[in-house]
């Protein structure tokens, strides 16, 4: 109700003092509102700085000055370069109510999404290094140049923390023929190509995963879906045989009884649903390319960013993941707490690395990404 | 008007060259891009679009001889006035535009083009606007804020380069009045800046 | 049904109905769209109950969808997409001085429209989405292609151009990245082209910045004040066309449910039905027809309760304003899914009543609005015009605060100026445009999917939905083409004797 009274007197405020500024015709700045004043009008060039090149490179000189000492000293953005609604957006909107818990100022998550996350990638790249714009990116950062999306890499950030990894599961129709993953790879084994998988996009973690098939020798005929819960539905409507969604998209389908779940594409069971066999305990072949998370998300910053501002950011994140609100959520979303794995600087670095590997060169060889790994200096694990 | 190509033949020329157009960059670009298959090629839509735009404008050029056929057989019997389609549909325009009670020649020539202070306003118009665009971009005024009590009013380049604008359009369009010609813009302008920028918090230039 | 009073108290009431002031301001301006509106919200009720969140956006929802219709009618610049079929009328009745028997139509319409979609909603939920779930990706397409191909029909009387219009609208659809590989398409190099094309400077473009040009282009032809009817206009004439608005209702919940296709094809789809049902209006359809608006809102508004059925139950967005609205739920912790409304009958509740109550909202608003706004018309046009000019910059710079959209919207408006001038129709262009990428995607999924078949064709056109879109599509295409169409008349009168 509080709220409503606010809005309202706000509303009539505004509309009352629009008639004064009219008549008082401007020059009476106050001096007790120039602090908030300057503020806001920060806030508002870090805002839309792709139109104002200019006054954007001014707060930058003028903000790092500044920066280290009382970061963050204005209220921050937090790009989320998806769509509302998807499991990027899910967890970075989470996260920044956590973080602006333990940075004492307001994180507000904006979705700018687009072209595999690149749009928001990019947006993000060309704001000042000051640490006031944070970016929650998902796994194609690490294949943007591969796949000639654009050239950006995870070295052009600051990784501040991994966060999760959404664990991916193999489902087919309630209607299926299929009742187990063994019936179901037999299946593709004697008809190579003619078994159809959709996923949630090229590139993206479930068509990685339908490579991971095919390096296997298990060949289906992949369909690019316009998102993961797409994917699903064309699963349910009996159009597609399987498909690999993540488990927070899966959410209620697995107790309504629209789809049978086969394995978890990962080399241990979930705590969440222990019944769900791992895909390595039915070919434990596949246990080289099960031991990363194919759904990773990320918290960074520019890579430019003051190494103290970092240093913020890293302890709030820390808090963050001691929150039990978080811990909570993990549960909550049966998710892959990566963050716990890689606390420090050379461990994370190590993880990504080895990621890129792994995935990009699964991408070259099988001709998805156009080009070779190699032109950015990604080595193939084991070389 | 006799000799005079119709218009419709014209514009399915056009038509023709931009699908055709499209077709050959469909076709180029999927020679050039590395994923060779057909069913998930980014270039198999724009294909079919191109084809069908191709194929429409042939129809139109037809409707184009078709009613150029037409005005030769009711030119060579005189009297009797032109009610092709086009016409019609020229009339319908003319009723959005001009007087109805105005003849058929009129709303053709209007159509065809339309006089030459016509064109000249539109394009007077445009450059106007053109100019507008240019000051949007290329004149960077810092913000000043000015706090009335709790209110806050915020303004930049936007403001500054609308109410200019909006008062040499008024003029061009045929305001005479000085007092309207400074009282609306400024009016319209602060009116637009708080609904927008202070109230809905939209950004503006 | 009986358990969504529990959710109702005065606050609720009250933050339905702020929602609602903000929908009808926010819809009614051009370039701003429900959309923004309801990101804006997300961002601000954050910390709220998701009740009075849920609210508070279903007003904005309901109001802002029917408020489009406003600047459709008044100034000829639809609020979103979906009101564009509204300006085929609408904006010829504001000019006959008819305004305000426009918007009071636009108003009973919209509000019976709202109201049905809401009970389908309530009443029809889960089975509606099995139904959507049974449209594969090539019924998408089709439907699609279905809109497309009546729309020719809908607003011009040469077909061929209509169709020429759509095909534009499909390639500016086309600029920027692919949606399902990624890939740069017609950018040209262009870096600011790369995400493609927006909806909204197109919109305002085409009809704002047209219409500006074409005032212009008329400058001292035109009486420069636009007169005002003044008359008592009775309810019951108005509502005599209930039963074609339940029709159109029932087309608008159902288009709404299939995600992707929404309120701008229903309305299309509505109207042909409704030119097609009503055979001798009072005035034809095109320069002043009330049936045209009454489809066109009914449908619109249906679309509501029909969009938040997939939402609901399949998590998959029916529009714009759901996939925002889905993450709310999100936001909130609350997983839409298929145990949703068992699992959640509060928060299903609360979106019901929060729905109903706008529809009242509407209602009451736009009576009281109506005959107020509708006097922006007899403002001088010399006055008028320059501020829709500046209007319309606004709106297109606010979509994504780039310059360049500015720049793309001139050019638009130049462009839909030229086409005017030469009989092109522009909705159908509009219509494409919003429709070009799911088009696009559906159809290659379809045919990468058909493609791992032993019978590719069997496998694409084998099922029932996807035989009957078929079939429709053909007979409108067909119908509407002078060679086949005789061809046609002539097979359906063969038909009809041997019945």
């Amino acid at each position: 109700m509080k709220k409503m009274i606010a809005l309202t007197t706000a509303a009539a405020m505004c509309l009352s003092l629009a008639a004064c500024s009219v008549s008082t015709s401007s020059k009476t700045p106050e001096t007790t509102t120039a602090a908030a004043t300057e503020a806001e009008k920060k806030e508002e060039t870090s805002g839309d700085a792709a139109g104002e090149e200019s006054q954007a490179a001014e707060t930058e000189t003028e903000g790092e000055a500044a920066a280290a000492a009382d970061f963050p000293a204005r209220p921050l953005t937090m790009i989320i370069p998806y769509g509302a609604g998807g499991t990027t957006d899910t967890w970075g909107r989470k996260l920044a109510v956590l973080l602006e818990k333990y940075l004492g100022q307001s994180v507000t998550p904006t979705n700018q999404g687009g072209a595999s996350g690149s749009i928001g990638s990019q947006f993000v790249k060309e704001q000042p290094s000051d640490g006031y714009t944070l970016l929650v990116c998902a796994e194609t950062m690490g294949t943007y140049r591969t796949m000639n999306i654009c050239d950006l890499g995870y070295d052009d950030f600051t990784v501040i923390s991994p966060l999760v990894g959404d664990p991916k599961v193999l489902v087919v129709g309630k209607d299926s023929k299929y009742n187990t993953l063994e019936e179901l790879l037999e299946d593709i084994k004697a008809n190579p190509g003619k078994i159809t998988m959709s996923h949630s996009g090229p590139g993206g973690s479930g068509h990685n995963q339908g490579l991971v098939l095919k390096e296997l020798g298990y060949e289906v005929a992949m369909t690019s879906f316009d998102s993961g819960n797409d994917a699903l539905l064309g699963v349910i409507g009996g159009q597609v045989d399987f498909t690999n969604p993540n488990i927070s998209t899966l959410g209620g389908y697995i107790e309504s009884g629209d789809v049978k779940a086969l394995a978890v594409f990962s080399s241990e069971r979930m705590e969440a649903y222990p019944d769900i066999p791992a895909f390595t305990e039915v070919v434990p072949e596949s246990e080289s390319y099960l031991n990363i998370p194919y759904t990773l998300l990320s918290f960074v910053v520019n890579n430019d960013t003051p190494q103290e501002v970092v240093d913020v950011l890293k302890a709030a994140t820390q808090k963050v993941f001691e929150d039990p609100e978080w811990i909570e959520f993990v549960e909550a979303n049966a998710a892959d707490p990566v963050f716990e794995k890689y606390t420090d600087d050379a461990s994370i670095q190590e993880f990504y690395d080895n990621w890129k590997s792994v995935i990009c060169w699964l991408q070259y060889e099988n001709g998805v990404a156009e080009k070779s790994p190699e032109e950015f200096g990604i080595k193939k694990i084991g070389e | 008007m006799k000799n005079k190509i119709h218009s419709l033949i014209v514009e399915g020329i056009l038509f023709c060259g931009s699908g055709l157009g499209l077709l050959s960059y469909s076709m180029v670009s999927y020679g050039r891009a590395f994923n060779k298959s057909w069913a998930q090629s980014p270039y198999l839509f724009p294909l079919i679009v191109g084809a069908a735009m191709t194929g429409l404008s042939l129809w139109i050029v037809g409707e184009g001889i078709q009613a150029m056929r037409k005005r030769a057989g009711e030119e060579t019997a005189p009297g009797s006035l032109p009610q092709t389609a086009k016409t019609r549909a020229a009339r319908i325009q003319a009723a959005d535009g001009q007087d109805t009670e105005a003849g058929t020649e009129n709303a053709q020539s209007a159509k065809n083009g339309g006089t030459v202070s016509q064109i000249l306003g539109v394009a007077i118009a445009l450059v106007l606007c053109g100019i507008y665009y240019l000051a949007l971009t290329g004149i960077k005024i810092p913000y000043v804020t000015i706090g009335i009590f709790s209110f806050m009013y915020t303004f930049s380049t936007f403001e500054v380069v609308t109410v200019p604008f909006l008062a040499s359009m008024m003029a061009f369009m045929g305001v005479r009045k000085a007092r309207v010609l400074v009282l609306v813009p400024l009016g319209t302008t602060l009116f637009l800046s708080i609904a927008f920028r202070t109230l809905l918090h939209v950004l503006l230039p | 049904m009986l358990e969504m009073l529990s959710v109702i108290d005065p606050g609720f009431i009250l933050m339905v109905l702020a929602g609602s002031v903000a929908g009808l301001f926010v819809g009614a301006i051009p370039g701003l769209s429900v959309s923004m509106a309801t990101a804006l919200l997300v961002s601000i009720t954050y910390t709220w109950e998701h009740s009075d969140a849920l609210a508070m956006i279903m007003g904005v929802y309901v109001v802002g969808v029917f408020s489009g219709a406003v600047s459709a009618i008044l100034i000829n610049i639809p609020g979103a997409p979906s009101s564009v079929v509204t300006t085929l009328d609408g904006y010829p009745m504001s000019r006959k001085g008819q305004a305000y028997k426009a918007l009071y139509t636009a108003t009973i319409y919209s509000f019976t429209g709202s109201l049905f979609g809401l009970l389908a909603l309530a009443l029809l939920a889960t089975p509606v989405s099995r139904v959507a779930l049974k449209f594969t990706k090539m019924d998408y397409f089709l439907l699609a292609l279905f809109g497309l191909a009546t729309v020719g029909s809908v607003s011009t009387k040469n077909y061929a151009k209509g169709l020429i219009s759509v095909m534009i609208g499909l390639v500016i659809s086309m600029i920027g990245l692919d949606p399902l590989m990624g890939t740069r398409r017609l950018t040209f190099g262009v870096q600011n082209l790369t995400g493609g094309i927006s909806t909204v400077p197109a919109l305002v473009g085409f009809f704002g910045f047209a219409e500006v040009l074409s005032v212009i282009y008329n400058l001292n032809q035109e009486q420069n004040v636009l007169g005002m009817e003044r008359t008592r206009i009775s309810l019951k004439e108005v509502l005599k066309h209930w039963k074609l608005s339940l029709y159109t209702s029932t087309i608008g919940m159902l288009v709404g449910a299939l995600p992707g296709a929404g309120g701008p094809v229903a309305s299309f789809i509505a109207y042909n039905e409704a030119k097609r049902l009503v055979k001798n209006p009072d005035v034809p359809f095109g320069e002043g027809a009330v049936e045209g608006i009454m489809a066109s809102e009914s449908s619109n508004n249906a679309c509501i309760g029909g969009a938040l059925i997939p939402m609901l139950t399949l998590a998959v967005p029916g529009d714009a304003v759901t996939a925002i609205i889905l993450s709310v739920f999100y936001v909130h912790g609350l997983q839409p899914g298929p145990m949703f409304i068992r699992q959640n009958p509060e928060a299903f509740h609360s979106i019901l009543a929060a729905g109903f109550i706008a529809c009242f909202a509407l209602l009451v608003l736009g009576l009281l609005v109506a005959p107020r706004i509708c006097r922006v018309i007899t403002i001088p046009k010399n006055i008028m015009i320059p501020v829709v000019a500046s209007l319309c910059v606004i709106g297109s710079f606010a979509c994504n605060n780039r310059l360049f959209d500015v720049a793309l919207m001139f050019l638009f408006g130049l462009i839909g100026f030229l086409m005017r001038r030469f009989d092109y129709p522009v909705a159908p262009l509009i219509l494409a445009m919003v429709l070009g990428k799911m088009m696009d995607s559906n159809f290659r999924q379809a045919v990468s999917l058909a493609s791992a078949a032993d019978n590719p064709l069997k496998s694409m056109f084998w099922h029932p939905v996807t035989i009957i879109l078929s079939i429709c599509t053909m007979a409108v295409l067909l119908g509407n083409i002078p060679w086949t169409k005789r061809y046609l008349e002539w097979a359906l009168g063969v038909f009809r004797k041997k019945q």
